[in-house]
């Protein structure tokens, strides 16, 4: 039981690294799109502020709220749906 | 076959499953809630929702993991089951069925405990099957 909820929790952090690192990939690809059109305001930003700060407050909350969720809720169905198998037999 | 591998890539699969359903509905409701024009406040509060039934509906249709059923453990070795059983079998149907039974008990059994079958999967479950006739004989 508790191998299982270890590694749910372990499964959604790596899912949480998953996704910040798509949008890092995201945020570089573009920062590479100013850099070659020299936009100058852009780029300043950018040299300015790291992705992560940049990335919209309420988009970072969203992220890791579903990812929180989604982890509490699958534990917790988890742990239930093994009580009502060990009930049943 | 080690068995919290198995789990974890269940776990795994399942977690960015209703991860990604979670973030298509919050970005759907966000782009909905823009598109009708409605405030700040509206908008969050839809997409707490879509977060929270979408995840909710996902999570509900997830299954337990592979180590809590035998059926799912052994569901890969189900062919190399019946041709081992009925190998030993030698044509008696009711025979092959009892021989099955069998190893897959004590296959089901030694893979709960933490055994790694080798990748010759057939040559363990004729072993399993030598242990089963030997139990037989002793009896």
């Amino acid at each position: 039981m508790a191998r299982h909820l270890l590694t749910i929790g372990l499964v959604h952090a790596g899912v949480l690294g998953i996704v910040y690192f798509l949008l890092l990939v995201g945020d570089a690809l573009f920062t590479s799109y100013a850099i070659v059109l020299q936009d100058a305001v852009f780029v300043s930003y950018v040299a300015q502020l790291g992705w992560l700060q940049r990335m919209a407050a309420d988009v970072k909350a969203a992220i890791a709220f579903v990812v929180a969720l989604s982890a509490l809720l699958q534990m917790l169905l988890f742990v239930w749906r093994v009580a009502i198998g060990r009930e049943a037999s | 076959m080690t068995l919290w591998v198995e789990d974890l890539k269940y776990h795994l699969a399942m977690a960015l499953r209703t991860v990604g359903i979670g973030l298509a509905a919050v970005a759907w409701a966000s782009v909905l809630g823009s598109e009708a024009q409605q405030s700040a406040d509206v908008r969050a509060y839809v997409q707490v929702g879509a977060a929270v039934l979408s995840v909710c509906v996902a999570q509900w249709l997830t299954a337990l993991p592979p180590s809590t059923s035998v059926a799912q453990l052994l569901r890969p070795f189900a062919r190399d089951i019946l041709t081992v059983a009925r190998e030993r079998a030698g044509g008696d149907a009711e025979r092959a069925q009892l021989v099955a039974g069998q190893v897959t008990a004590l296959a089901a059994a030694r893979i709960r405990r933490g055994a790694n079958p080798p990748r010759d999967r057939r040559a363990w479950l004729r072993a399993l099957a030598d242990l089963v006739e030997l139990s037989g004989r002793t009896r």
